[in-house]
């Protein structure tokens, strides 16, 4: 890295002076719909051809006072962002609460050679920062410097005074970097050695190089051969057939009632080819990364310890093909991760197609379980009563990491839970479920698609779970507090 | 008014007990039965007193259908709600709380200390004339749903002040 050592961020900077376009197209649809409505508004009130001219231009001047008024700065135990023009506000991320940082490249800021950078909180509707744009290479070294404070103080935190323990080679002495050019709020350069990812495995870290290693690639024939093998394509096929059939036959007003939903539907099918595409799930030194994204490029980072719960589904479909899609709990990105962006809802994928072993593995490395050795128990065969021909699919296992259970005879699905990130539990029994002695255990985890039910269970085995639950998810919570603190 | 059986019957009162650990002395509290019984009851009366208005200002067979409704809904649900309102109780454990109650589905719900993220107390109008409140137990999970109605206010903010003491040792991060 050339002027790599000189970036100080506890100064407040600004951002790209492009990103003033960037972000008028990523409020393509308030900008445009409120331009239309204030010149045909300004037409009607008799302004004349003056406000086709003055009515964008005012609009572009709001643009670029909103980017002469953000800016963005790190603090010794947060994250800064400054914006507003008329209504000012200041939002702080402290870096403990940091649950995944993503840098986005919509296609106009990749040509510019700049990128977003998306901090997910998991503070609920409101807990997502959106900093754009920053140059490509200054988001990702934003990104490992916040990383690396997420690891090092979640170390910190319980570690009371043996803070100059933690082996955190970037920024790795500033605890408490003061206010003015500290080398420790600096990034040195891309070779930065290594640091230490927590593990759930054996309860000992291990150390990871902090380029990344690619653990699943997912080949291209195999991405569009599962994205057309799904319901959503077919649906938007059809939809898309039809209006084609309309227009043939000339009859107008129909299609202005179907052409909506045949946008939305053939949208919904495109953004997922687009946002998928070339996906790469790799372990880097501050978190398992996913690159993926045909024209707009993505890379999320989420820290192994703040994976909540995966899920691992077989949907029928894909059955022949022996694939299975993947997902993950993390707090923050079930909130849609911002305000309603299209696609932002499905960001909890980890990976979008591999083959059912493929994705056991994977998933089993990164929470540090041997999943397919753990031993299943099915529900018993009263339960047949009670969920007719489903009860078949029922069955859960756990060994000393992790808790998985399995539902669904079309689409199969796999739970997994590390016994750490158990939020609470509940069994509850129906009347129809008493009069079998069956009971239903819940695992709660943070929001995300994953649920975790062990369903019709014997009443006696689901009260011993419970019980033995709890203390299993009280203990590994102890080790994970003491493994932070005595981080070598 | 007979005193409710146990959710989950004397067996599993032995497992419950034998995982406490440390707290192990600890015993099941109850709550304001009589009071909280009492709460359902009243909001029980509300809710029929709308079909029995509509009956009282329509005539024929709508106002017998009203009526009917109000008198079958008052009849169905009058014990069941008292009886349910005396299965709340909860217990206090090395590591986390246990809350069980329910009379046709019955649940067992564990929060552990380290995981609860705020505590409430809430009271609704008919709660509050009659003294008691609920005490509502939120973590990073949409999903739990911990409360403890029935409570004395006072009791409630001792237990309050108590658990997040607790959950301040015991904290840990996502």
């Amino acid at each position: 890295m050339t002027q790599a050592a000189g970036v100080d961020w506890s100064v407040p900077r600004r951002t790209h002076p492009w990103s003033i376009l960037v972000n008028a197209v990523h409020e393509a649809r308030r900008v445009v719909s409120g331009l239309v409505v204030a010149v045909v508004s300004g037409r009607a009130l008799g302004g004349g051809q003056l406000v086709e001219v003055l009515i964008p231009a005012a609009a572009g001047l709001l643009g670029v006072l909103a980017w002469l008024r953000t800016s963005f700065r790190v603090a010794p135990e947060e994250f800064r962002l400054d914006s507003g023009v008329v209504f000012r506000q200041s939002r702080t991320a402290r870096f403990d609460r940091i649950q995944a940082v993503d840098v986005d490249q919509p296609v106009l800021a990749r040509l510019f050679g700049l990128a977003e950078l998306h901090l997910q909180l998991g503070g609920g509707r409101h807990g997502h920062f959106r900093l754009a744009c920053v140059r490509q290479e200054e988001a990702a070294r934003l990104r490992a410097f916040l990383l690396s404070r997420v690891e090092q103080i979640t170390a910190v935190e319980s570690a009371a005074g043996h803070s100059q323990q933690t082996d955190v080679v970037v920024g790795g002495e500033a605890r408490h970097p003061s206010g003015d050019t500290s080398p420790s709020l600096a990034i040195s350069g891309a070779g930065a050695g290594t640091v230490t990812a927590p593990a759930y495995s054996a309860g000992v870290p291990y150390r990871l190089q902090i380029d990344e290693a690619p653990l699943a690639v997912v080949p291209h024939g195999r991405f569009i051969a599962s994205w057309a093998l799904s319901p959503a394509v077919w649906f938007a096929a059809l939809a898309a057939a039809a209006s084609i059939t309309v227009v043939a036959l000339g009859s107008a007003q129909v299609l202005s009632g179907t052409l909506p939903s045949t946008i939305a539907a053939v949208g919904l099918a495109w953004e997922r080819l687009q946002r998928y595409y070339g996906f790469t799930l790799s372990l880097s030194g501050d978190g398992i990364r996913l690159r993926h994204g045909l024209l707009n490029r993505y890379a999320q980072t989420v820290p192994v310890s703040r994976l909540q719960a995966v899920e691992i589904s077989l949907p029928l479909f894909w059955r022949a093909a022996g694939w299975a899609r993947v997902r993950m709990n993390v707090a923050g990105y079930a909130h849609g991760g911002g305000r309603g962006e299209s696609g932002r809802r499905t960001t909890a994928l980890l990976l979008p197609v591999a083959p059912i072993d493929e994705a056991f593995a994977v998933v089993g490395h990164l929470l540090g379980a041997p999943l397919s050795e753990i031993p299943l128990r099915p529900a018993p065969s009263r339960a047949r009563w009670r969920a007719l021909i489903w009860w078949r699919a029922y069955a859960y296992g756990f060994d000393e990491t992790v808790v998985i259970t399995r539902r669904g005879l079309l689409h199969r699905r796999y739970a997994v839970i590390p016994h750490a990130k158990v939020q609470s539990l509940h069994l509850v029994q129906g009347p129809w479920q008493r009069s079998l002695s069956l009971a239903t255990v819940a695992l709660h985890t943070a929001r995300g698609p994953v649920r975790i039910l062990l369903k019709h269970h014997d009443i006696a085995e689901a009260q011993e779970f419970l019980t033995q639950q709890s203390r299993r998810s009280a203990t590994a919570r102890r080790s994970v507090r003491e493994l932070a603190s005595e981080n070598p | 008014m007979i005193e409710a059986e146990p959710p989950f019957g004397a067996e599993s009162e032995v497992i419950a007990s034998s995982a406490g650990g440390a707290a192990d002395g600890d015993e099941w509290h109850t709550v304001a039965r009589g009071r909280l019984a009492l709460a359902s009851r009243i909001r029980l009366l509300c809710l029929v007193a709308v079909p029995a208005v509509i009956a009282g200002f329509t005539g024929g067979s709508v106002r017998l259908g009203f009526a009917a409704a109000a008198a079958g809904l008052l009849v169905l649900a009058w014990f069941p709600l008292g009886r349910s309102a005396r299965t709340w109780r909860f217990r206090e454990r090395g590591e986390d709380l246990l809350i069980d109650h329910g009379l046709l589905v019955r649940k067992q719900v564990v929060v552990p200390y380290g995981r609860m993220q705020f505590v409430d107390i809430v009271a609704g109008p008919v709660e509050r004339v009659l003294g008691i409140c609920t005490l509502r137990l939120h973590t990073a999970s949409a999903a739990s749903d911990a409360r403890i109605p029935g409570l004395e206010p006072r009791l409630a903010e001792q237990l309050r002040d108590r658990l997040a003491a607790l959950g301040e040792a015991r904290m840990a991060g996502l």
